[in-house]
């Protein structure tokens, strides 16, 4: 589903590469921790495979294809099969719980019948029924980032990228997200998690992909956040 | 294959970011309207010198006027030499008795200026009709200082000062009209740089999710042309008042030359609308090119 080969990436004000010849493979399906110090490389490497960034070397295949070959007009055909959630939630404030998670595709064009279908189905799938006229400032931290959860798998990604998806969050509700993203994957979403949520990653025991100053230092099946037991 | 945008939602989203910019919106509409306004103004001057130009060409004629001392054999050959001249249609002779006459009915509002003038004083004369009025100039050219030509009078030179006036007037409103169309541009240029950094998170996740360029495009330019399109039909509007209240209340009482016409009008109207429309548009997808990273 996703293979880097030897990618490096090195930004022209960098010292060093943000990421520095990682090879890695994820296959369809999985649920991989990607941990490691701020500034180890991780949103590089998930920005990499949204091709929001261009890999200075190495080659970076999603699905198949490489992401170097996929000309610019097509990129948004690959971001509607690797979605993205973030730390910040980036909601739409104008604009309530199911309009937000309608907006997705509303803008890619799916037909209306689609998105009346839809939306409500994933709303609920996320825990937010009876909640789809709140606008983003009415629902706690939490709920928004179901809301921002649900706006990225509404589409049907294969890949749902989540860079810190709990780190503006308390515990207890870090874990509810957890939880949902766990669900996602066991629907068939692969799922990469770049997170410093050290206890939800000891809990889950999933794939662990380590960087650190830009390498991959460790990649452990049913692996813990720290040191390998 | 990429899925098409709605048209819908894109819609909604530029109407919104009009809304939300209301004040740059209205400066836009208002100069928008002003630049279209003037150049729909000069293209109806022009229109009205077209609309003169046909009405007198069929009318005017090239006069010879003929020394008083010309024989009759030098006025036939002169005769003679204009039938067969390709760029004559007619020629007619007309006598100092019938000139006198002419003369009393043109003046017959001015008699101070008939009663000091007999018969005697005016030329016998060879009047013209030309094939093309426009190319009067080369009979003047051919025909002034021939034996028993006094002078070659071409009627349409008398209506030089007013083809002047209105060449100025027209040309002065197309200046004025890119003068607004500068400051319409920047106007619009700001417009677009307001917006997209007002929706700069909106954009960022219609590119998160997968919309196309043009769908993120769309709302800037749709939002644009909106604001071009209210301009265009403030400026038709404009236009129309000024025929109703100007052109067919005010000149056609001061004037008997024939003035524009509704077709002309609608035509202007029409032009200005999509203009408007196709120009800031356009004038937003330049401007996106710079402020907007798809």
């Amino acid at each position: 589903m996703i293979r880097m080969t030897s990618v490096t990436k090195q930004y022209p004000a960098g010292a060093r590469p943000a990421l520095d010849a990682v090879t890695v493979e994820i296959t369809a399906g999985e649920f991989v921790f990607l941990v490691g110090p701020s500034g180890s490389g991780k949103s590089t490497f998930l920005r990499l495979l949204l091709r929001d960034e261009r890999p200075t070397a190495g080659v970076v295949e999603v699905a198949g294809r490489d992401l170097a070959a996929i000309p610019d007009r097509r990129v948004p055909l690959l971001r509607r099969q690797v979605a993205c959630v973030f730390q910040d939630f980036r909601l739409l404030p104008d604009r309530t719980v199911a309009g937000n998670v309608a907006f997705a595709l509303e803008v890619t064009g799916r037909p209306r019948h689609v998105v009346r279908t839809l939306v409500p189905e994933v709303v609920d799938l996320v825990g937010l029924a009876g909640k789809e006229h709140r606008y983003p400032d009415e629902l706690s931290g939490g709920e928004q980032q179901r809301v921002a959860v649900a706006r990225a798998f509404v589409g049907r990604p294969r890949i749902l990228l989540a860079d810190e998806p709990t780190g503006n969050l308390d515990p207890a509700t870090g874990s509810e997200i957890l939880k949902l993203l766990d669900a996602l994957n066991r629907i068939g979403t692969t799922v990469v998690m770049a997170t410093h949520n050290a206890a939800a990653v000891d809990a889950m025991r999933r794939r662990v992909i380590e960087l650190e100053h830009g390498a991959l230092v460790r990649d452990q099946v049913r692996g813990v956040y720290g040191l390998a037991l | 294959m990429i899925t098409n945008m709605r048209v819908g939602p894109v819609l909604a989203i530029g109407v919104t970011s009009l809304r939300r910019n209301l004040s740059m919106t209205l400066g836009v509409i208002v100069t928008v309207a002003i630049c279209l306004t003037l150049l729909g103004a000069g293209l109806l001057l022009r229109a009205q010198v077209r609309t003169v130009d046909g009405f007198v060409l069929d009318r005017i004629q090239v006069v010879i006027d003929l020394d008083d001392g010309v024989s009759s054999a030098e006025r036939d050959e002169l005769a003679a030499d204009l039938r067969a001249d390709p760029l004559v249609r007619a020629v007619a002779y007309e006598d100092k008795a019938h000139a006198f006459a002419r003369f009393t009915r043109d003046f017959r509002n001015s008699p101070d200026v008939a009663s000091g003038v007999s018969a005697d004083d005016l030329p016998a004369s060879l009047r013209l009709t030309l094939v093309d009025p426009r190319r009067s100039g080369e009979i003047v050219a051919n025909y002034t200082g021939r034996d028993g030509v006094d002078r070659v009078r071409d009627q349409r030179a008398l209506l030089a000062p007013l083809y002047r006036f209105l060449h100025a007037f027209a040309v002065g409103a197309f200046v004025l009209a890119a003068v607004q169309a500068f400051a319409a541009f920047v106007l619009i240029y700001t417009m677009i740089r307001v917006s997209a950094h007002g929706r700069r998170r909106e954009t960022a996740v219609m590119r998160l999710v997968g919309a196309t360029d043009a769908t993120i495009r769309a709302p800037f330019v749709v939002e644009s042309a909106v604001t071009g399109m209210l301009g265009g039909m403030f400026a038709a509007m404009a236009l129309i008042a000024s025929k109703i209240y100007l052109v067919d209340h005010r000149f056609a009482r001061q004037t008997t030359f024939p003035l524009l016409d509704w077709g002309a009008v609608w035509a202007v109207a029409v032009g200005v609308l999509l203009i408007g429309s196709a120009a800031t548009a356009a004038l937003a997808a330049v401007a996106l090119r710079r402020h907007l990273r798809v």
